[in-house]
């Protein structure tokens, strides 16, 4: 390492100083600049480092008044005033004009809880409870020694009771003597001890159920949440592992959040956050709340065993419906998360559409559509997006959205299943077309993770966004001719085409191995489950074992809660609602997607390649072959030959499942002398007229 | 029966009268078979045996005490019942 000049002059000198030939004060000192790194860190001389007046002088227009401000500003004081006096005026008449029914309820009560009163008193100190039915056990059985040894104990028992209560009874009836005679306490200090000594007595006197004053208000409970009821809450719920309240820690104060109050507690040592989410119905029991005040949830980044307790006003189902943001949006970025969705506490939940594929699931009434049409408005704002929608359940909830749509149907007729088969098969097929580009583009360095970007997609190289929605899919799914090919088909789209750019959208009832097919189900990546019925169903939609860990749509009512469900896919899974959009909102998005794609659905992809037609090829085959039939061997064999890209590999088994697909059984065909199975060609034109009518 | 016919003399206090009194004296005798059931041993007056080294007294086993008549008659009458009832549910398949 080089020095350079001046460093190098000032080294001298120091040398100079180190040898005394300076003027040094001793010989011995020594210099440390060398080993210093770095400037220097102390501050300069006469400035210490942050006081506490630094600290503590807060911006004066951020403190609070001394005089709280209701208090100093006449209007509010005057409200203030009016509201509480209003109240106030309303207790009293309320209860003045009930007075005669309280007294006479008094009446009754009193001598009772008196009677009850002193009788308790007397079982009391004869030490009675428990042993006097221990007694009457041994009288009953004849046992004379059993009898005398409980009474004995009894006795014994009841010795100190008994010089207890007597004192105490004559000094208070002293007491009471001195008092009268000196008339220390006025005329109406013995009314109000009387007075306090029958409500105490008509208390004690009343059934349980039958409270003596009427109650004033009937309105919603409104709860400021405190330690204690969490604690006591939580403790309540009997989890293993969690008795001790001062185990359970409040990682911060309780404070207000949005329209309720939120506690963080960390619950003790294995306990996880998840085990109360899932005694949900206990919780609120133990708070004294309706269920839909209380939402406990684990706190996302924290450990397992972090819980945030949030406690609403009002039962959330009865809260103004949170404002979707993307009402307002000019246009949307579907390869960004754009808000979809809002937790009870009305945080917003972003959630992406790209490189996704969903599952919204949910018993009738549960607002499964209106998600599902959430995001194809969302998608239908980014004018890059070419939309397919298939409503399967013929009430057009989707119809706003038609003039975007590339593809649009909705009956509950064949042709509407028909054609989102052919949608899936477009989209197995534009799998296959984009795979190729992208990998093109990722070998240029423009696809970093193999997958389509925004800026690919805006290029116009076949790469733009598709999202297909099949609403109540099970209709597809379990159709008898279409069903199988279909769950094929979604299974491979739904594997290959999150990174092409593809993103399809099934909405569906209770999905089971029939209604979806279980493999299509595992693939799913973005799960959101509305209200079901029952635990199946929940782990049918959110995944196996989510209903054991806490996360359960069960608690959603249908109607009532519609638009409640479980979110899954999207960090931790948890509760979370669909924003309400109405006819008329849609509409308006609908049209503003519409004019983002200057009035026309953007976008068209390379339209479906009609579907090699096997009947029509076996005809001709058949036809060239004599009018009859072939048998299955030789007819793979021709077929091959006929055309060997399509054909390849085809044998004598997989063409005739091929023909029986497209209900062309297999029968007897004599060729010559030899009597096998094969194909007549009297059954493949009666399939194919078959076919062309249903078309039609 | 001449105790009754004496009754029903116009002299004599009234049948319903002497009802109540003997209601109020057995309600008071049953009162007293509930709170203390146990009576002292009239056959050896409390001893519990007989002369001052004898054998125990034949009534009380040495005990001292004695099960009051009432009490003796509402035993038997609330085990027969249960039993009864027991019966009842066994005869019921239960």
């Amino acid at each position: 390492m080089t020095t350079p000049p001046a460093r190098a002059d000032e080294q001298s000198a120091r040398i100079l100083r180190l040898v005394g030939a300076d003027d040094a004060p001793d010989a011995e000192s020594v210099l440390v600049e060398d080993d210093q790194l770095g400037g220097p860190v102390d501050l300069p001389d006469g400035r210490v480092g942050p006081t506490l007046h630094d600290i503590t002088n807060m911006d004066p227009s951020g403190r609070v008044p001394i005089v709280p401000a209701w208090m100093t500003d006449s209007t509010q004081r005057k409200a203030t005033t009016r509201a509480i006096t209003g109240n106030l005026r309303y207790y009293l008449l309320f209860h003045l004009v009930r007075a005669p029914r309280y007294l006479a309820k008094v009446m009754v009560y009193a001598p009772r809880g008196a009677w009850w009163a002193a009788r308790d008193l007397w079982w009391w100190a004869r030490a009675e409870e428990g042993n006097f039915q221990l007694r009457q056990h041994a009288a009953s059985t004849n046992d004379a020694y059993t009898w005398q040894s409980l009474d004995k104990t009894r006795a014994k028992q009841a010795g100190g009771r008994w010089r207890l209560v007597v004192p105490a009874m004559l000094a208070a009836l002293v007491a009471l003597t001195v008092l009268l005679v000196n008339h220390v306490v006025p005329a109406w200090g013995w009314w109000a001890g009387l007075v306090a000594l029958v409500m105490a007595c008509a208390r004690r006197g009343r059934p349980v159920d039958k409270p003596i004053v009427d109650r004033v208000t009937k309105g919603r409970k409104f709860v400021k949440l405190t330690a204690e009821m969490v604690r006591n809450a939580l403790i309540r719920l009997k989890i293993q592992g969690m008795a001790d309240p001062a185990e359970i820690k409040f990682l911060h104060e309780i404070h207000r959040d949005g329209p309720g109050y939120l506690a963080t507690t960390e619950l003790p040592e294995g306990v996880e956050a998840s085990d109360v989410a899932s005694r949900r119905t206990k919780y609120a029991s133990a708070f004294r709340l309706p269920l839909d005040q209380v939402w406990p949830e684990h706190v996302p980044g924290e450990h397992p065993g972090v819980l945030a307790t949030w406690i609403s006003n009002v039962p959330v189902s009865q809260l103004p419906p949170a404002r979707w943001s993307l009402l307002d949006a000019r246009r949307v970025d579907v390869f960004d998360a754009f808000p979809l969705f809002h937790t009870p506490r009305l945080q917003v939940i972003k959630a992406g559409i790209m490189a996704r594929n969903w599952l919204i699931g949910g018993q009738p009434g549960s607002g499964k559509t209106g998600q599902g049409r959430n995001i194809a408005l969302a998608a239908a704002l980014d004018p890059r997006v070419e939309l397919r929608i298939y409503g399967l359940k013929g009430t057009g909830d989707m119809d706003m959205l038609e003039p975007i749509c590339s593809d649009y149907a909705d009956g509950l007729e064949d042709a509407v299943r028909r054609k989102a088969l052919d949608a899936l098969r477009w989209a197995r097929q534009e799998c296959e077309v984009r795979g190729p580009i992208v990998k093109k583009f990722a070998r240029q360095g423009k696809a970093p993770d193999n997958k389509v970007t925004s800026e690919l997609a805006s290029a116009g190289v076949g790469l733009h966004p598709v999202v297909i929605v099949i609403d109540e899919a099970q209709e597809l799914y379990t159709h008898p001719k279409y069903g199988k090919e279909a769950g094929e088909l979604s299974e491979s789209t739904v594997k290959l085409a999150r990174a092409l750019g593809i993103t399809i959208v099934i909405l569906t009832q209770i999905p089971d191995a029939n209604s979806i097919p279980s493999n299509l189900n595992r693939c799913v990546n973005s799960r959101f489950c509305c209200s079901v019925a029952d635990q199946t169903a929940n782990d049918m939609i959110l995944g196996t074992s989510q209903y054991k860990n806490g996360h359960r749509a069960t608690q959603f009512r249908p109607e009532i809660d519609a638009g409640w469900g479980i979110l899954s896919g999207f960090g931790d899974t948890r509760a979370a609602h669909a924003y309400k959009v109405d006819g008329t909102m849609a509409r308006q998005m609908a049209e503003r997607a519409l004019v983002l794609r200057g009035g026309k659905p953007a976008n068209r992809s390379t339209p479906l390649k009609p579907p090699r037609d096997v009947l029509a090829d076996v005809a001709r085959i058949l036809t060239d072959a004599g009018g009859v039939g072939l048998h299955w061997e030789p007819l793979a064999e021709r077929l091959r030959r006929a055309d060997p890209a399509a054909y390849e590999g085809a044998t004598g088994d997989s063409v005739s499942a091929l023909l029986r697909a497209e209900g062309v059984e297999s029968a007897n065909v004599r060729i010559g002398d030899s009597v096998r199975r094969g194909a007549r060609l009297a059954d493949v034109t009666r399939a194919i007229d078959e076919r062309d009518s249903a078309r039609v | 029966m001449t105790l009754l016919a004496a009754t029903s003399t116009p002299n004599g206090p009234p049948v319903w009268w002497l009802a109540i009194v003997a209601l109020t004296v057995l309600g008071i005798y049953a009162l007293i078979c509930w709170w203390r059931p146990f009576a002292t041993c009239g056959v050896c007056s409390g001893n519990g045996s007989r002369g001052k080294r004898g054998r125990d007294c034949w009534w009380c086993h040495g005990r001292q005490v004695r099960l009051r008549w009432g009490r003796r008659v509402y035993n038997w009458y609330a085990r027969a019942r249960a039993a009864a009832i027991t019966r009842r549910a066994a005869a019921s398949g239960d």
